[in-house]
């Protein structure tokens, strides 16, 4: 891996961050006044003058996103309208939730999902591959919310094993990485089985078995690193999908993490705390599509030089 | 996925599965069909007005079911609003919202990608810098932020739906339009002194299409499933107004005692979702087997 393909992907990284940035600032700040929602109608002028002050709501445009971009490379991201605290604070409040909501619900996917689209190539054409397909269609083609509202009937309201809302010991994370896993776990089996089927009818499989290995040294050996790559890519393509489920999810299962922080902010209009939301989401994911084309070029390093000539 | 060729060079059985094939190509389309004629009927075929209000007869269940009512089909909401005619409503309405998504983010994307490969240099740059900043933030967060920040609006969401998913076809159509400006057939049209125009839209279009509508059908139903997750927040489609998602919204609070209004919605999204799936990988393997 060459360092100018490492670095070039690095400022483009931080470009877009700057850009999501910009962007938000942008819609905010221009799409209207948030003393209305936050004070009401009937509040008095000097209420209002004192909140326009207070928030520099008065100043250019340009002066805001001048002091918001200073402000935000240190850090300060602005007080939360709703809460009275740092923005930045009381998002950080909430990343725990979030975090382990998503980090198993994304483990459980990947070793669910792989696993599954591997048997089903093995089995390619035969009832169990048929058998995994529907299945994984099926939970392909459902909304995360259908998802969900289907579990909270069985498991809550006509079994009664599970708390169908709030938060407090670990059964409460049961559903809601349930739901995502069932949606999630689904396109990662389709798109690993077809990436192994890719991979199964090249002539170097076919030589490998016949030098004498078994199935098993193959697949460990010859397929699995050659089907790695389609893999890795759909993990970038879905991380943006699971943070969206997890959005959902959690306003669905009144687990208090980010992402029923963001819908709860936008109903109120709290652009503080919207804004810090939106760049750490951008963040992770550039993060994550930077960490995936570095993988890129190690598993492939024909990779790094043909982007390189692009 | 595999080509034919070698397919058949591998140890498994090759079942001769056409009449499963064809059924599971039959269903989809026949309920896609129907749903198509409901949308189009709606107002016809509803037994009363989605938006009337009887408070005698409120949460209604299914009319097989015990207390149920022969005139109400599927019950009753919590207003006493006729389910069935509600259902048709908003099959009608979110179907209008993610065709006319659908639509427009194809002609939003390709014109920008075959704009970036014709121009090239900034302007490239430039179509490329904002489908690298699409791809770095979720849809579901954009539309978020921007819907709650703006007047909610069907226009506003309409509008929305149809940026959804317009990077994937600039991206299509850049790529395919800048092989095709090497090929012998655009330079050969561009030597007799076609324009631009001409050239992407009589010879560069019609020799890509069949990607780009790949690409359509394989992304109707994420389509779908962005309206009603947006609507299910309360964030897309309004009251008076109604739509898939936002039955199953407001039937999540009935959950306990009327599961009818969130499950029948949900059900009704959850198979028209299916079988645009299904439609849509049978299109795919058809026309152009190389898009996953």
């Amino acid at each position: 891996m060459n360092s100018a393909y490492v670095i070039r992907k690095v400022i483009r990284a931080i470009l877009t961050v700057w850009m999501v940035t910009t962007f938000v600032f942008l819609i905010l700040r221009l799409s209207g006044d948030p003393t209305v929602s936050v004070l009401g109608l009937e509040a008095s002028t000097e209420a209002v003058e004192a909140f326009r002050t207070k928030w520099g709501l008065d100043d250019p445009v340009y002066e805001q996103y001048l002091r918001f971009l200073s402000n935000a490379v240190r850090g300060d991201l602005g007080l939360s309208i709703m809460e009275e605290t740092s923005a930045v604070k009381s998002v950080l409040t909430r990343l725990p939730y979030t975090l382990i909501l998503m980090s198993i619900a994304t483990l459980l996917t990947i070793g669910i999902g792989i696993s599954m689209g591997l048997f089903a190539s093995l089995y390619h054409k035969t009832m169990k591959d048929h058998v995994i397909m529907v299945a994984a269609v099926a939970g392909f083609s459902s909304p995360t919310f259908v998802v969900a509202v289907i579990l909270v009937l069985l498991f809550s309201v006509k079994l009664g094993w599970l708390p169908s809302s709030g938060s407090g010991t670990w059964t409460y994370y049961i559903l809601p990485v349930l739901t995502m896993t069932i949606v999630e776990s689904a396109s990662f089996a389709r798109f690993t089985r077809s990436a192994m089927l890719e991979v199964l009818y090249q002539p170097y499989i076919k030589t490998a078995l016949a030098k004498g290995l078994t199935w098993l040294q193959v697949i460990r050996r010859h397929a699995l690193p050659n089907a790695a790559i389609p893999i890795v890519t759909i993990l970038g393509f879905r991380i943006g999908l699971i943070i969206a489920g997890a959005v959902i999810t959690e306003s669905i299962f009144g687990l208090p993490g980010i992402g029923r922080l963001l819908v709860y902010s936008v109903k109120h209009r709290d652009s503080n705390v919207v804004q810090v939301i939106v760049i750490l989401i951008s963040c992770t994911m550039v993060i994550t599509n930077l960490t995936i084309d570095m993988i890129y070029g190690w598993l492939d390093p024909r990779v790094s030089i043909a982007r390189e000539t692009e | 996925m595999y080509n034919k060729e070698t397919s058949g060079n591998r140890i498994t059985k090759e079942k001769k599965g056409l009449n499963g094939k064809t059924i599971t190509i039959l269903i989809p389309s026949v309920w896609l069909l129907l749903m198509i004629i409901i949308g189009l009927l709606a107002p016809l075929i509803s037994p009363y007005d989605y938006q009337k209000i009887s408070l005698t007869e409120r949460l209604l269940p299914l009319s097989w079911m015990e207390g149920g009512s022969d005139l109400h089909f599927f019950g009753t909401d919590d207003l006493g609003r006729d389910m069935l005619s509600r259902l048709y409503h908003s099959i009608r309405l979110s179907l209008l919202v993610s065709i006319i998504g659908t639509l427009v983010s194809a002609v939003l994307g390709t014109t920008l990608g075959f704009v970036a490969s014709h121009f090239r240099g900034a302007i490239d740059d430039f179509v490329m810098m904002m489908v690298d900043f699409q791809a770095s933030l979720p849809f579901m967060i954009l539309a978020l932020t921007i819907i709650a920040f703006f007047e909610s609006s069907i226009f506003l969401f309409i509008g929305l739906m149809g940026i959804y998913g317009w990077e994937r076809y600039a991206r299509f159509a850049r790529g395919l339009a800048l092989s095709a400006e090497e090929q012998g057939y655009a330079v050969a049209v561009r030597s007799f002194g076609a324009s631009p125009i001409r050239i992407y839209l009589h010879h560069i279009l019609p020799n890509v299409q069949n990607t780009l509508i790949v690409n359509m059908t394989l992304n109707f139903p994420k389509v779908i499933m962005m309206e009603t997750s947006l609507s299910f927040l309360g964030l897309g489609i309004q009251p008076p107004d109604t739509s898939l998602g936002n039955m199953v919204g407001f039937g999540r609070d009935f959950i306990l005692t009327a599961w009818w209004m969130a499950i029948i919605p949900a059900l009704v999204i959850f198979i028209t979702t299916l079988s645009m799936s299904i439609l849509g990988d049978w299109v795919r393997d058809k026309l152009d087997p190389s898009i996953q």
